[in-house]
């Protein structure tokens, strides 16, 4: 992918194709596996079993979470019911639509900010074991609401892709 | 606090619903809603912190680990194995193709951990199968629909791990809690389809019943995957490892049984099938994060105590059950089975612990009732999944699915009735 000979609208297109969260949160994803592990093998073969491989596995899920999330909106995967929206006629389903739009957007900007102020404050504060700053817990919140933002208003201006993204969540 | 502010969340929640709000973005918009409207009794990093709360269980990361177990599972080809198996165990009965994948259906469950998963796989193996010969599309799209029920309540089991942690439950006696519905419930179909298929005429898929030999050769085969419920249920019993653990060593082994035994994975497909396990653990964590947080406002109102109370004096734990089930059967025609378990579970705690009914018991009837919700009309995943690969429309698969949703409401009833069903073994492994 050649992003510097592109135009800017274009480049940030192309750049927004790239699976940023699912990189993160399957790298998240390797770490609570490792680290969980990591955990039983020195308890059975070492004097002192790894007191930090929960706390490790635990930011990690956070990480994996949050970001897989942004990728849920990435492919449309949330779950939703549409038994009643489905009665309405075409053009009433899509005010409904347009009222989820904003809806959304309002509320994964007030997250971020939110998520953004509780992240900051919890960086005073280290977690038990390992005493890394607490905000390494919160970023994901933050960054990843950010990210859901970007992926739901791409998602809605790029309506003519929907069929390449959606995936199926196998959630039961 | 006003009544209207009181359950003004709840209702925003049911609106949000109704006008197809995303599931999770409609429990936590309500919930932050709450926390503004209350931020001077309770401070606003409350929510973040209740949002948050749902990845730092221990108990809830067992759930990735069971998906990825699955999703490794899957690549590696495992089912074709286990195929080879149920068809020299039940390829001699009448209907037996459809037999085969309710067999098989109960030896993916101790693997797959997910409905939806098993009824993707069900449909496109033995499902195209059947419909290839001589079964009516719409009959092999209800057995595979209606067989993948049975991965929800044998072990391991996502349904019974999120409900082991929004109840505070052992998952533990959970996983045993499944095993012997789960196999009644495989009984059940498997007599549904005996009957139906007599009617019909559909065949036996060998001439003769296998000789020990041949079922030993094919356990042999399969044998890497069918021990690993028993290494679950064993190693927790005993105390090797926690359920959480037991899921990371589950993935470690059928990474190694996948890329080493049966050489079918190699390092090439890892990334694909970490990021399908992604997803689906994703999609469901996150909305049990929105939950977290939707249920601090429900403690903090006492919703569910106030619900409990309008209920009045004492209720006969069958009849509740009962009342509960029909409620849950009706809620399941219209929501998600897993969206539903996360939303109702904290409000029907209170009621079924007022009653005396054992948390495990409701546990497993719930999640039993709310998986078959995935196969009634209009609203159902499996359905939808078996269906799309069958090409069936709804109509017909609405009419061939009633004699399993009758056998499947018999089973309810059963499980409600007999709560030693569901605790003895339990209650035999672990008291």
């Amino acid at each position: 992918m050649n992003l510097s000979s592109s135009p800017p609208r274009s480049r940030v297109r192309s750049l927004l194709r790239l699976p940023i969260e699912d990189v993160i949160a399957g790298l998240a994803f390797v770490v609570v596996v490792a680290s969980v592990l990591w955990g039983v093998l020195t308890r059975y073969l070492l004097a002192q079993p790894a007191a930090w491989s929960y706390e490790v596995a635990t930011i990690g899920f956070a990480w994996l979470v949050f970001f897989g999330a942004a990728a849920c909106v990435r492919y449309r995967a949330h779950a939703d019911i549409d038994v009643l929206v489905n009665f309405f006629s075409p053009a009433w389903q899509r005010r409904v639509a347009l009222f989820n739009f904003w809806l959304l957007v309002l509320f994964f900007g007030t997250l971020s900010i939110l998520f953004g102020i509780h992240t900051a404050d919890a960086h005073k504060s280290v977690t038990i074991a390992l005493n890394l700053p607490r905000s390494i817990i919160y970023v994901p919140l933050c960054l990843a609401t950010l990210m859901m933002l970007v992926r739901h208003v791409d998602a809605w201006l790029s309506v003519e892709d929907a069929t390449h993204h959606v995936q199926e969540a196998n959630i039961t | 606090m006003s009544v209207t502010a009181i359950w003004l969340p709840a209702v925003l929640m049911f609106v949000l619903f109704a006008l197809r709000t995303p599931i999770t973005w409609a429990m936590a918009i309500p919930a932050l809603v709450f926390f503004i409207l209350n931020r001077a009794d309770v401070p606003l990093s409350t929510f973040s912190q209740e949002i948050l709360e749902g990845t730092q269980s221990i108990s809830l990361l067992a759930l990735p680990f069971f998906v990825l177990a699955g999703a490794i599972m899957n690549a590696a080809g495992i089912t074709r194995r286990l195929l080879d198996v149920a068809e020299v165990l039940v390829g001699h009965m009448t209907g037996a193709l459809a037999q085969m994948c309710i067999v098989l259906a109960t030896l993916l469950g101790g693997l797959t951990a997910s409905s939806n998963a098993d009824a993707a796989i069900l449909s496109k193996t033995v499902g195209l199968q059947m419909a290839e010969r001589g079964y009516s599309r719409a009959f092999a799209a209800v057995v595979t629909s209606c067989s993948s029920i049975i991965a929800a309540l044998i072990p391991p089991s996502i349904g019974l791990i999120i409900y082991g942690y929004l109840t505070e439950s052992s998952v533990g006696r959970l996983f045993a809690g499944g095993v012997v519905p789960g196999l009644l419930l495989a009984l059940g179909l498997m007599l549904t389809t005996y009957f139906v298929s007599v009617r019909r005429g559909y065949g036996p898929q060998r001439a003769k019943r296998a000789t020990r030999r041949e079922v030993g050769v094919a356990v042999l085969d399969g044998l890497w995957a069918l021990s690993i419920p028993v290494v679950i249920l064993l190693g927790t019993r005993y105390g090797i490892f926690t359920t959480t653990e037991s899921g990371a060593i589950v993935v470690v082994y059928t990474l190694v049984i996948g890329m080493f035994v049966y050489r079918t994975i190699s390092w090439k497909r890892l990334p694909s099938i970490i990021q399908e396990a992604v997803i689906d653990t994703s999609a469901v964590m996150i909305m049990i994060c929105a939950a977290s947080a939707f249920g601090f406002y429900l403690a903090w109102e006492q919703v569910p105590q106030k619900m409990a109370a309008g209920l009045g004096g004492q209720w006969n734990p069958l009849m509740l059950l009962l009342t509960i089930n029909l409620l849950l059967v009706i809620i399941g025609t219209a929501i998600e089975g897993s969206s539903a378990l996360i939303i109702l579970t904290p409000v029907l705690l209170p009621i079924i612990q007022k009653a005396g009914i054992d948390p495990v018991h409701f546990g497993i009837v719930m999640v039993a009732n709310l998986t078959i919700a995935g196969v009634t009309p209009p609203v159902g995943g499996m359905m939808y999944i078996a269906s799309r690969v069958l090409k069936v429309p709804m109509r017909d698969y609405a009419i061939e699915v009633m004699p399993f949703l009758v056998t499947m409401c018999g089973l309810l009833v059963l499980l409600s009735a007999f709560p030693s069903l569901t605790l003895w073994l339990p209650n035999y492994l672990y008291n």
